[in-house]
């Protein structure tokens, strides 16, 4: 790997995407970093962040997870959210991703995304859409929204339990229903004490909420206190004093946990919808050509 | 009502004209000398007691009458229609030349009433009322009101003037071709309470003289208009029969009295009776013996009044106008419809043209209360129905108020917000002030202009400029061309003259567009008035004015910032990226309608219509059902069971083979419940068609 | 595909005004809302760094068909919903008088972005089930952060650039063309050459005489444009877990739903999205798929219109030059 630079950029997408070429994709040819330094820039409204944090972060993944990069996941997202500490608005530019992905830490996610040979394509390459793309799969993206979106206030505990369920974290994430915070600690509380901890029945649980919120407005049966924007500020300028300890879970923004009395209704309807709902191998079901 | 303290002299004096009796009859019959009934009634000199007496038995009076100066009840039996005779000359006028200058509709007529009524305000610190009622009257009291009315003196007068070929002939032989079909007569009165009323002499220069004996006399005083001119016409125009009865209570006393001054004008075209030939126009009053027989106003006692439909509210000042036999807007049709609707055209002319002159502000009353309302024989058919400015006409009424309560704001940020700008009018001199005085010159008056966001429930058109004057009657609605895409709908008002206003300034502009209004009252122009009054210069003064307010408008409401966009807008017209509009008929199979209900033991039973467009091959489509989902594409289940109702066949593994040449089809289906993701009662079911031509 | 609700729901319009916007407790000119392109333009070039903006916003019901209805404990609210940050608030209103509901919708600039989607929800109780959907309104509003006027943003992004300038080194490569189409952003864009000798004076002339040539041209880039957006959308179109292709969402799925009607007018959008992921992932080349797309693009681009205009008048000026 050549020198990393010394910033977090923003790397507009139209710039990024035409170094993504299939060689790059495949790890034959390398990514070429003077053409991205060039077209990269600081983010307009974001104050300057050093890359050597989120580079420590990444060699201690990829040194504790070496032969299993999934289970990087629930490590990694709480902690890339601690130490990065963006909003979300500055977390919606793709360009920092893209940054991140080509120029900082390229090299995990050719570790964490390693596609496989198939007989179809027989060299295994990263799919693009790692690199730059939306962001429930981007390699970094995915992550940082995860822990945004799934932690309870200062709390990052429910991150790790829906990091560990790849299939929360590749079906859930891009449902709006758990842009509603009780909502998806609901989710994750029923996933959390088993009743739906399998692949196959948090899939199924999270469906049958999705289809349940076309008729239901969970947002007035379990009303949420919207978060503290003061508290979450203040949280993102303090990044520098805080350190980050490699196995201590961090602690989030204080910005207002999810009210309790929401959550415990909530995972009370979704365990119903959920006693109803069929789970693929639990109940047979004739596929549908 | 409380009668002013008389002298014996006019009283006298008032007694011996209206009896058509002259001081030297009374010196005669008093054997005293004439120079002593004139000195009685100069009030230079008073009677003895036993002259008097007989003063009161010669006049045919009670005794002691002359002491409370009590008056002779103008006698009913006296009242009779005068109609004046033919020139002499042989000249002929076939109708009211004024009425002419006006259409007969009502939406006219409410505004040059109001109009009057507004001009003629009393007591500046109260509103005008005005109240118009429409009266429908058949039977008996229709009888009654057509013998008050000594109709049969008429009748004659009627038949020989309804000649077709003029165009007043023809409308009123059509009047009374309705009247005698269908039975009934439509009133129309308008009251007014806190006006003049018909002040004035019977003859001389005075209010009562230039609505009833004149023609074009607009009696002018003050911001007034019109005030009586031109627009009176339209009353007389309004009447199928050109019959107008008036009863005013005066603001201040004509002979002594106030209460009950009565006079009927009757305006028929040229017209020939019994080898008498006759000019047209009529009066109904008591005959004057002084004016060989012309008919006078008469002080009418309360039964008269009450027969003729003409009781006032209160006794408070002003004028009613009852129009006889007032045009049906929709000559054929439903009577109940058409009181309907002349009571709705009513409120709206009254709402779009005074809805200003009603506003109020905290500490100003308005200017106006208006009301309508509908009787038949008396009976309630609308219920009187106040004209509320903010119902009609809420985004305008807003910033007229907004103005009068000094709320308005520099700078719009809420939807319910005013801005005030001004507009700047150069009123030139007049003629002879420029001629007379030395230093008379151009003054700068200021009117107001507001302007604000139009309200979203109103169905009105948007982006529109409405001037007005000192008595905020809507003069003109202009169209704000050349905006911005995208600026928000609003409305503006100007307010001119002393509408803005009391200086000087305010009243010279009041004056300068009061010459610049035409008859109609409806526009700022080059008028004859104008150019004759003005000095040179008046019309570019009056285009700059007319130019500037348009602009003020377009200053206000022009967003602050405008980034042009430098890409050619064509160009984003083919790059439109919105979802299309659904196309209605597609060439592909469709389900046009869908109608089911969960059971009770959960699943969802469901009959749809299927749309088909034409093909030779039959269609073969699988029904889909899908639950839907709050985002992503919904959830398949499962049928249970499809059967066909029409226009399609059912194949063993469930698909749908439809009738080659069909165009719609309907088919059942029952949900496989052990499919469902969830409940059937907790989501939406989606029903669909795939394409399923190949068994797989 | 028709949709059935297992409970009765509102027909009538639910609609949403905008009353006032408040950057930090001032308040925005009101030509920054506009109601009838639903639009509300926040960004005003003196007052970047505001924290918090506040909608005052007023919603209107079917009164009547509530009153009437089966539905009881109805509420209502506003709800914001911008897909870039991931929020999805909910803003419960306070009735007002009947019909009428009313309350404060606050926007904070750090979960913002860009454009924000403002909408009503009515919610109630229908046959014993709480918190039921009832009716929402059709037309929501758009709450854009980096406008300055409240337009409606509803195109391809169209922007001038040079070219072979080093700030849009991405586009050194096409340096010699006039235009490019750039899909890889969260909007597509659309870049003219300024660079490109006289194509600025032609697009921008507003010349009688060159309307004709301006609009074939215009066409020929929208035909471009079009089919690049199409090959782009189809490729991000995945497929869920039992192998059907899902709709991508965004600027995508409307390039595909408006051009699959014309690529295969038979087939239903779903149908149609199905065939032409299957027909590509197949080695056979995809039959007559790209004559398809090709004939869909010009049918964007209106080039049959914009051509024949062009041609007859090329021909018009052929007669006048032969008198």
């Amino acid at each position: 790997m050549n020198q990393f630079p010394e910033h977090l950029l923003s790397l507009p997408s139209e710039a990024a995407i035409g170094h993504l070429t299939e060689a790059v994709l495949q790890g034959r040819a390398p990514i070429p970093t003077r053409a991205i330094d060039r077209a990269a820039r600081p983010h307009p409204a974001m104050e300057l962040r050093t890359t050597a944090p989120i580079r420590e972060l990444i060699d201690e993944a990829q040194r504790r997870f070496e032969d299993t990069p999934t289970e990087a996941d629930p490590w990694l997202a709480p902690r890339l959210h601690s130490v990065l500490r963006l909003t979300r608005a500055e977390a919606a530019d793709g360009g920092l991703w893209n940054h991140l992905a080509l120029r900082v830490a390229s090299d995990y996610v050719f570790w964490r995304h390693a596609g496989r040979s198939s007989k179809l394509h027989p060299v295994s390459k990263v799919n693009r859409s790692r690199f730059v793309g939306p962001f429930h799969t981007q390699a970094f993206a995915r992550l940082w929204w995860a822990a945004e979106l799934f932690r309870d206030g200062y709390d990052y505990q429910p991150v790790v339990v829906a990091c560990q369920n790849q299939d929360i974290l590749n079906t859930a994430l891009r449902m709006t229903v758990v842009l509603h915070r009780p909502t998806a600690q609901a989710i994750l509380r029923l996933v959390a004490d088993g009743t739906a901890s399998g692949g196959r029945e948090a899939n199924a649980l999270v469906k049958a909420v999705n289809a349940a919120g076309s008729t239901l407005s969970f947002e007035t049966i379990a009303p949420d206190a919207e978060p503290d924007p003061d508290a979450y500020q203040s949280w993102a300028l303090d990044r520098d004093d805080d350190l980050l300890f490699f196995e201590k879970l961090p602690e989030g923004p204080d910005d207002g946990r999810t009210p309790l009395a929401s959550v415990n209704r909530l995972t009370e309807l979704f365990r119903k919808l959920f006693a109803d709902a069929p789970v693929r191998g639990r109940k047979v079901i004739k596929e549908i050509p | 009502m409380v009668r002013e303290a008389e002298s014996f002299g006019a009283w006298l004096g008032r007694q011996l004209r209206s009896k058509g009796l002259s001081q030297a009859e009374l010196a005669k019959e008093l054997d005293v000398t004439r120079a002593a009934v004139s000195a009685w009634i100069t009030g230079r000199a008073e009677p003895r007691l036993e002259k008097i007496e007989l003063i009161e038995r010669f006049l045919g009076l009670s005794s002691g009458a002359s002491v409370n100066r009590s008056e002779t009840p103008d006698s009913t039996n006296d009242i009779g229609w005068y109609h004046r005779p033919a020139h002499r000359d042989g000249g002929r006028e076939l109708g009211n030349a004024a009425a002419y200058a006006f259409d007969s509709d009502l939406t006219v007529l409410a505004r040059e009433a109001t109009q009057n009524s507004l001009d003629e305000r009393f007591d500046l610190n109260r509103p005008v009322r005005v109240r118009f009622t429409l009266h429908e009257l058949t039977g008996e009291r229709l009888h009654r009101f057509l013998e008050t009315l000594r109709w049969d003196e008429l009748h004659d007068h009627f038949e020989a003037a309804a000649d077709s070929r003029s165009k007043t002939g023809r409308i009123l032989s059509n009047g009374l071709r309705e009247l005698r079909e269908k039975g009934s007569l439509v009133l129309l009165r308008i009251d007014d309470y806190n006006a003049s009323g018909l002040t004035g002499p019977e003859y001389e220069d005075g209010r009562f003289a230039a609505v009833v004996r004149r023609q074009l006399d607009s009696h002018k005083s003050g911001t007034a208009g019109g005030s009586f001119g031109l627009g009176k016409a339209t009353l007389w125009a309004a009447s199928q029969f050109g019959l107008v009865m008036m009863h005013s209570t005066l603001s201040e006393p004509h002979e002594g009295r106030r209460e009950r001054r009565l006079i009927g004008r009757l305006d028929l075209p040229w017209h020939e009776l019994n080898g008498q030939q006759y000019a047209g126009p009529a009066w109904l009053g008591i005959p004057d013996p002084q004016r060989g027989g012309t008919s006078r106003s008469w002080w009418a006692d309360e039964r008269t009044v009450e027969e003729l439909h003409l009781t006032r509210g209160s006794g408070e000042p002003g004028t009613s106008f009852l129009i006889v036999g007032v045009h049906r807007v929709t000559p054929e049709g439903d009577d109940e419809d058409l009181l309907m609707t002349m009571h709705d055209t009513l409120v709206r002319s009254l709402a779009d043209n005074f809805w200003a002159s009603m506003v109020a502000g905290h500490d100003s009353p308005p200017m106006l209360e208006a009301t309508v309302e509908s009787l038949r024989n008396t009976q309630t058919v609308r219920p009187e129905e106040r004209v509320d400015p903010h119902r009609h006409q809420p985004s305008r009424s807003r910033a007229v108020q907004a103005f009068l309560n000094r709320g308005t704001v520099e700078k719009i940020t809420a939807s319910d917000d005013v801005v005030q700008t001004k507009v700047i009018l150069s009123v030139p001199p007049r003629k002879q002030e420029r001629q007379g005085r030395r230093g008379a010159g151009t003054v700068d008056h200021e009117a107001v202009l507001l302007i604000t966001p139009a309200d979203v429930e109103e169905d009105n058109r948007p982006n529109r400029l409405v001037c007005m004057r000192g008595n905020r009657m809507v003069v003109m609605e202009r169209v704000v061309g050349d905006l911005p895409v995208g600026a928000p709908p609003f409305q503006a008002v100007l307010l001119a003259g002393q509408a803005a206003g009391n200086s000087a300034a305010d009243a010279a502009a009041e004056k300068f567009l009061r010459a610049a209004e035409p008859p109609e009252h409806n526009d700022w122009k080059q008028t004859e008035d104008l150019t004759a009054t003005y000095a040179r210069g008046a019309i570019t003064r009056l285009r700059e004015f007319r130019k500037a307010m348009l602009d003020g408008v377009r200053t206000v409401v022009r967003p602050s910032e405008t980034t042009p966009d430098k890409a050619p807008s064509a160009l984003g017209e083919l790059l439109r990226l919105e979802p299309p509009s659904p196309n209605p008929s597609p060439k592909h199979p469709t389900i046009k309608s869908v109608s089911g209900e969960v059971t009770s033991d959960g699943a969802w039973e469901i009959r749809a219509v299927v749309r088909l467009p034409e093909r030779q091959d039959p269609w073969i489509m699988r029904p889909v059902l899908r639950f839907g989902t709050l985002s992503g594409g919904g959830l398949l289940a499962e049928w249970s069971r499809v059967d066909a109702e029409s226009g399609c066949e059912v194949t063993e593994d469930g698909r749908l083979w439809f009738t080659p040449g069909a165009r719609t089809a309907v088919f059942r289906g029952v949900s496989e419940v052990a499919s469902h993701p969830v409940t059937a009662n907790l989501a939406i079911a989606e029903v669909d068609l795939v394409r399923a031509e190949v068994t797989s | 595909m028709r949709k059935l609700f297992p409970y009765p729901v509102l027909v009538g319009e639910v609609d949403l005004e905008i009353r006032q916007a408040r950057l930090d407790d001032v308040p925005v000119e009101f030509s920054m809302i506009s109601a009838s392109q639903r639009t509300v333009a926040l960004h005003e070039i003196e007052r970047t760094s505001w924290q918090t903006a506040v909608l005052e916003v007023r919603a209107r019901v079917p009164r009547r068909e509530l009153d009437s209805g089966p539905w009881t404990n109805v509420t209502c609210a506003a709800m914001l919903f911008e897909r870039r940050t991931n929020v999805r608030t909910v803003f419960s209103l306070t009735p007002e008088q009947s019909g009428s509901w009313v309350g404060e919708v606050v926007l904070h600039r750090d979960r913002h972005l860009g454009r924000a989607e403002l909408a009503v929800q009515v919610v109630g109780t229908v046959g014993g089930v709480d918190g039921r959907l009832i009716g929402q309104d059709r037309n929501p509003w758009t709450i854009d952060l980096l406008a300055s006027t409240p337009a409606k943003k509803h195109g391809v992004k169209m922007v001038w650039v040079d070219f072979s300038s080093e700030e849009n080194a991405h586009l050194l490569p096409f340096r010699t063309d006039p235009w490019a189409v750039d899909t890889s952003g969260d909007e597509p864009t659309l870049y003219l050459n300024k660079r490109f000798e006289g194509l600025e004076a032609l697009l921008g002339s507003g010349r009688a005489a060159d309307r004709d040539v301006q609009n074939l041209l215009l066409s020929h880039i929208a035909k471009d444009t079009w089919t690049t957006l199409f090959n782009s959308a189809v490729q991000s179109v995945q497929t869920d877990d039992r192998g059907r292709p899902e709709w991508p969402g965004g600027w995508r799925e409307n390039t595909l739903r408006r051009m699959l009607p014309d690529i295969l007018p038979d087939h239903s959008p779903d149908d149609a999205l199905k065939e032409i992921v299957t027909r590509l992932s197949n080695d056979d080349g995809g039959g007559d798929l790209h004559t398809r797309v090709l004939h869909a693009a010009a049918v964007q681009a209106r080039l049959t219109r914009n051509l024949g205009g062009f041609v007859r008048a090329l021909r018009r000026s052929a007669q006048e030059e032969d008198q």
